[in-house]
């Protein structure tokens, strides 16, 4: 029972410590240590809403790898954007193992 | 060691649980003009043939619809081994007794180069219905594109089985658009 109770015990301090590790961001709402699915806001111009929607994405896994290209400019490209309106932003993260942020951009 | 490990998997596996769960294969945003739905980027397998030889990656590809008007607009990446620039996209779906097609021009954002790939964006735009019907398709739908300057036709398609899971998305997607309209 004892030997049990201490391997639950390193498992949890296993998953919390990992938890930092696949995420990409703080969240205005805050970083959940299981699992983190955050939409959020980014910025907003002046530009009319258009009916243009980019995505970029970044991955993260175990916080030792971390590719890809989240930029406002790559979602804006990846749409055709010339004109920008507004971006939101989603990040997401499983047992800190796996993490991914996502840019969203609006435009003409 | 196993149940710590039985509940670790129940708890990634519960965020998988609803295959019907689409909040995060869609996007609604307001528009001034209506309700403006965005499909995030999905995959689809290149198909076995000739298409195998320069397509080096799955096909990306999302949708933007605007539900004031008819055209619902798709973006496509390919990544192919040389580089590749497509005039003309056709989607073929079976209709029920018989084999249906979608067909257009195609319009290129840009061309990139990706370490020892080409990556082509590319865009097209289809009417509403035909969306509908394509993915009420109960076989996996064919996407071809073809090039008069490359003289190359490639193809892709899902698997029986992956085709099943995103043509449900799909399906409650257009219920959703329908109620709001």
């Amino acid at each position: 029972m004892r030997k049990k109770m201490i391997k639950l015990a390193m498992a949890g301090m296993v998953v919390f410590g990992m938890s930092s590790c696949a995420s990409m961001t703080f969240t205005p709402a805050g970083r959940g240590t299981l699992y983190t699915s955050v939409k959020t806001d980014g910025h907003v111009t002046s530009n009319s809403c258009g009916t243009k929607v980019g995505t970029a994405t970044a991955t993260n896994i175990l916080g030792l790898v971390l590719t890809g290209d989240a930029s406002v400019e790559t979602a804006a490209k990846s749409a055709g954007i010339k004109k920008i309106s507004h971006v939101d932003r989603e990040n997401m993260s499983i047992l800190g193992i796996y993490g991914t942020y996502k840019v969203i951009v609006y435009g003409e | 060691m196993n149940k710590i490990l039985s509940i670790l998997v129940f708890l990634v596996s519960f965020t998988y649980i609803n295959a019907q769960d689409i909040t995060k294969f869609y996007k609604q945003s307001i528009h001034t003009e209506g309700l403006l739905y965005f499909v995030y980027p999905q995959k689809m397998s290149i198909k076995k043939g000739e298409s195998s030889n320069i397509c080096k990656k799955d096909l990306s590809y999302d949708y933007t619809y605007l539900d004031s008007k008819d055209s619902v607009t798709i973006l496509m990446t390919i990544t192919t081994s040389v580089p590749y620039k497509p005039d003309c996209i056709e989607i073929t779906y079976n209709s029920g007794t018989q084999k249906s097609s979608v067909s257009g021009n195609t319009e290129i954002l840009y061309v990139e180069s990706q370490k020892k790939n080409w990556r082509t964006r590319v865009r097209t735009t289809i009417g509403y219905s035909e969306w509908v019907n394509i993915y009420k398709s109960p076989t996996p739908i064919t996407v071809s594109f073809s090039s008069d300057t490359d003289k190359q036709k490639i193809e892709y398609m899902d698997s029986q089985k992956r085709w099943k899971k995103v043509s449900m998305k799909f399906i409650r997607l257009f219920q959703l658009i329908d109620y709001n309209n």
